[in-house]
């Protein structure tokens, strides 16, 4: 079975794909939680963890990622022992960042100090919204008192934390807009995620959307909205740091920054996405698939390591070859570059002329020479000091700018 | 074989009354196609002919059954091809006219009747599909008696099932009279179709009236004078089938070394070179096109491309014709003339299948005659050719009567639509109890507009139409133009009347508006008639077009989204400094409900 080829990744996604409610509009990979197989798959991780280990000799960590799903679900017991493997396989820095994402409505004041105690230094707060209305429409089980108190406490106990904020909604106001972001605002978190709603195949928003039930706001209120946000963020020192992310100095989300840099990730779970550099890898988004490979025996995580059996199992894992397990995607060199190029564009930052010519051993100034003359007429990009990036105007026609660096 | 044996029939019917399956089943019954060469359908050969249910060419099969030989000629399907269908039927004596016996009589059904009559032709009525439990025959039966058919003579039968098909061929045998005997006169040969083969030529279909012809023999085509030598001729089983003689009354093919289709037109005769016949066989007619529209490649490129396309297209179709045109909006192209819409679309399918070609194409017109202020006379058949508004002293459009069958309690919408559409009332007759014919005279310009999809949406799809020409009428019409971001884009101008100009300017610009995307800048769409703008709308400038969340999982789904916009781009066509899709230019077709 063909595989990425790693000689150093610094980051490392872990899916969780269990919810106890699937909001319509999300399209991530999950399952209803249950916490039998949440046992199940925990097992199931630590074979994969096992495997990657194998293949990434001596690697270093930055940066360690809880997605999902709704990894807060997940009993700290389980997040503390997978750290504890991750530390003893790979090295990880000890400035490393370790993330989960967490639901304001399935977590408390105990919960919190748990993750922390597990080894979690940062949190995602899926907030999205503050007002109970459109929350409800978003399918979230909180409120905006709920998702207020939980902000609360994960303020007292967490330096580095993250909310999301969704807008954009049918029927939003920008004064409705004005509202959340006020409230987020007022509890200073160091690093705020701003997306408008979008429509994903298979979710129940698209059929909705499909069938004119569902009429998201004009463009011109999207773009109303947005730049009222970036005013207002920017106003309290928030650094625009790429086109949805938002963070006080030295806040920025690492983890996801990886993404950004076109740098090679590790992941683990079903739907989980990997990267080695130039091939692309996704695990297949099925929880049995899953199991059925890297769990055969359906052995319990919890008791295999309440009797020490860890090592043992792990000795007498064979997986089925005949079982395919991910999908492998090898980009051409014109792909990397167009993947490297908007990726890169979506940062403040930009490209780096120099920093494309050492991946691509190409002039960028040459192989965009028209595009880039182009852009900077249209003002959707600014030439810096050997670098090119995104003007406002150009983070709102992002797309467009995007469309232009795809070689034929 | 003795023409007293020989009987030459075709089948007529309306489109889905099982004209096909009839024709199979008769050749299954019969053994002249075993069951392992039983495709669906065997006589419809094109793929296209198969998928939309139609027949476009027409096919020959000799059938033989107790002693007599049954030729078979299955005639085209549809209005535009109306001449084929007559020339189909000039070779035959006999005719099995399939009634659905749940539809009952239709609007083709009629118009076959009409054209069946007019050539003499013994009539077998067949009341097909009893096997429905819709199934009437006896209304049916009733409304044959209306037009004046002896409903005793209708036979009941369902293809599908294979019921009483041997009392067809009976009363094929018993109630088609023979061909007559011209055995020893000069040969003269029908030709009803024509098939061109790359290794062999032009095949001609053909039915043989008089005298006889065979392998060697040279031949004479009486509409052009041009003469050949005879390769080969033979019969269908429905196969090609090598004979040593074609004689009296029979029916099959002639191959002789013809290179173009149009040297070999339908409704010639065939005669001997040494023995030429003294009159041609009556009917011949050059089939003029009747709708035309601009086909361009989205790629200019692609112009070699679709010209030799266009050029293969030709040979089996001597009614399709093309000719180079220019578009300051399009480019390089050619303007091509159709029998009628159907003829067009089926023409526009197979470039773009057979060919994998992507093209642009305008909106169906017809052909004008104008009459300047200096007297000089012009014809028109691509709007934006049209001379100044000034300039034009009259014009004068073509005029069809539009015969509709329809359910009485429609008729109030389809005369309101028919009146929408420019038509005066001519003619309104029961056919039975429930079902009325409408006839109205309407613009040619008005009927491939659209008016047959209203027509069935208005009548929740139980109406039929039928349309013959009748001439050239004056009337007051204008040149609507369109203007794209300030300026006239050529192949978007309509002729309209001018009492109407205004609401399908707006109607117009409105549908632009919905198909042309944003662009990086406002884009205002104008209508305009003599250089005065009527209508006008704007496409507002893109303000957003991101996407916000992009992390490990959803980048190689980006780039591929961003790769199909690109190509999607790409299929537009660059008008100045803004892109329209190709739907764009197919938009002035459409009407709005309220226009």
């Amino acid at each position: 079975m063909p595989d990425l080829s790693f000689k150093q990744a610094n980051a490392l996604y872990i899916h969780f794909p269990f919810c106890s409610s699937k909001c319509p509009y999300c399209d991530f990979y999950s399952v209803k939680y249950s916490k039998k197989r949440v046992d199940l798959y925990w097992f199931a991780l630590f074979m994969e963890l096992e495997e990657l280990s194998q293949k990434v000799d001596n690697n270093l960590l930055q940066t360690i990622y809880f997605g999902g799903g709704t990894p807060s679900l997940v009993p700290t017991f389980y997040i503390k022992e997978m750290i504890k493997l991750i530390r003893k396989r790979f090295r990880v820095t000890p400035t490393a960042e370790i993330t989960a994402e967490v639901n304001p409505a399935s977590i408390n004041e105990e919960k919190i100090v748990a993750l922390k105690r597990a080894g979690i230094n940062r949190l995602s707060v899926g907030i999205q919204s503050f007002n109970d209305h459109h929350l409800s429409f978003l399918g979230r089980e909180s409120s905006g008192e709920k998702n207020k108190k939980i902000l609360n406490l994960v303020n007292n106990y967490f330096n580095n934390y993250s909310a999301d904020l969704i807008f954009a909604l049918p029927n939003q106001t920008l004064n409705e807009l004005k509202k959340d972001l006020e409230t987020l605002l007022s509890f200073k978190p160091p690093h705020i995620s701003l997306y408008n709603l979008e429509i994903h195949e298979n979710t129940p928003f698209y059929k909705r959307y499909n069938r004119g039930e569902l009429k998201l706001p004009a463009e011109e209120l999207d773009a109303e909205m947005y730049e009222f946000a970036l005013e207002q963020l920017t106003a309290a020192d928030y650094q625009h740091y790429e086109i949805s992310n938002f963070a006080q100095r030295a806040y920025r989300a690492r983890h996801n920054y990886i993404y950004w840099l076109f740098e090679p990730y590790l992941a683990l779970g079903p739907g989980a996405a990997a990267f080695d550099g130039s091939c692309r890898s996704e695990n297949i988004a099925d929880l049995n698939h899953y199991l059925k490979y890297y769990n055969p025996e359906k052995l319990s995580f919890k008791e295999i390591i309440e009797n020490n059996q860890l090592l043992d199992s792990v000795k007498k894992f064979n997986p089925n070859p005949e079982i395919k397990i991910r999908n492998l995607n090898c980009l051409s060199k014109k792909e990397q570059m167009a993947e490297y190029s908007f990726l890169a564009l979506r940062t403040s930052a930009g490209i780096f002329y120099h920093q494309f010519y050492r991946k691509f051993d190409l002039e960028f100034k040459l192989v965009y020479k028209d595009e880039i003359k182009e852009l900077k007429s249209s003002k959707l990009i600014k030439e810096g000091n050997e670098r090119i990036y995104l003007t406002e105007k150009g983070k709102e026609l992002a797309n467009e700018v995007f469309l232009k660096f795809l070689l034929d | 074989m003795q023409t007293e044996k020989i009987r030459n029939f075709c089948i007529i019917a309306h489109i889905d009354h099982g004209k096909s399956t009839l024709a199979d089943r008769m050749l299954e019954y019969t053994g002249t196609i075993t069951d392992r060469k039983m495709q669906e359908q065997v006589l419809d050969k094109m793929d296209l002919e198969r998928e939309r249910g139609i027949t476009i060419k027409a096919q020959a099969v000799t059938i033989e059954h107790q002693g007599f030989e049954l030729n078979l000629i299955d005639t085209p399907g549809h209005v535009d091809f109306a001449y084929e269908v007559s020339r189909s039927l000039a070779a035959c004596e006999g005719a099995l006219l399939v009634i659905d016996a749940a539809q009952g009589v239709e609007a083709q059904t009629m118009a076959n009747i009409y054209l069946a009559l007019e050539h003499d032709l013994e009539i077998i009525p067949v009341i097909n599909k009893i096997d429905l439990p819709s199934a009437n025959p006896q209304r049916v039966k009733e409304q044959l008696l209306d037009i004046g058919i002896d409903p005793d003579e209708a036979i009941l039968a369902s293809a599908k099932e294979g019921t009483n098909i041997d009392q067809i061929l009976e009363a094929i045998i018993e109630r088609v009279p023979a061909p007559h005997n011209g055995e020893n006169k000069a040969l003269r040969a029908l030709v009803f179709d024509t098939l061109y083969d790359s290794y062999q030529g032009v095949i001609a279909y053909v039915r043989v009236m008089e005298g006889s012809v065979k392998k060697g023999d040279k031949i004479l085509l009486m509409s052009n004078q041009k003469s050949y030598e005879v390769d080969e001729v033979g019969f269908f089983s429905p196969a090609m089938q090598k004979k040593d003689e074609l004689s009296s009354g029979e029916v099959g093919y002639i191959i002789s070394g013809i290179k173009d289709v149009r040297n070999c037109r339908v409704g010639d005769t065939i005669t001997l070179k040494n023995n030429p016949a003294k009159k041609a066989l009556p009917g011949y007619q050059k089939v003029q096109p009747m709708v035309f529209s601009g086909l361009y490649p989205t790629d200019n490129a692609d112009y070699e491309v679709l010209k030799e396309a266009l050029e293969k297209l030709q040979l089996n179709d001597a009614s399709f014709t093309f000719e180079p045109e220019t578009s300051e909006a399009l480019g390089f192209g050619f303007r091509c003339g159709f029998l009628g819409l159907l003829h067009m679309e089926v023409i526009q399918e197979r470039l773009e299948r057979e060919y994998d070609l992507d093209l642009v194409i305008t909106a169906p017109s017809v052909e004008y005659q104008i009459i300047k202020k200096n007297g000089e006379q012009l014809r028109i058949e691509n709007p934006a050719a049209f001379p100044e508004q000034s300039e034009i002293d009259k014009i004068k459009e073509p005029f069809v009567t539009a015969e509709i069958h329809l359910p009485e309690e429609y008729v109030g919408q389809a005369m309101e639509l028919c009146q929408d559409n420019r038509g005066e009332f001519k003619d309104m007759q029961y056919i039975d109890q429930d079902r009325v014919t409408l006839k109205y005279e309407m613009p040619l310009s008005e009927i491939i507009t659209d008016f047959f999809n209203q027509l069935k949406s208005k009548t929740r799809g139980y109406a039929t139409l039928d349309y013959e020409l009748e001439g050239y009428k004056e009337s007051k019409l204008v040149k609507l133009d369109i203007l794209v971001n300030k300026e006239v884009v050529d192949a978007l101008s309509t002729i309209v009347h001018d009492e109407n100009s205004y609401q399908q300017g707006n109607a117009l610009v409105r549908r632009l508006k919905e198909v042309i995307p944003r662009h990086m800048f406002k884009v205002p769409i104008q209508a305009a008639v003599g250089g005065k703008i009527i209508a006008r709308v704007n496409i507002p400038a893109m303000r957003k077009n991101v996407l916000q969340k992009c992390y490990g999982g959803d980048v190689s789904r980006k780039r591929k989204l961003l790769e199909k916009q690109k190509e999607g781009k790409k299929r537009m066509k660059q008008v100045g400094s803004v892109e329209i899709p190709q739907e764009a230019f197919m938009t002035v077709l459409e009407r709005d409900e309220n226009a």
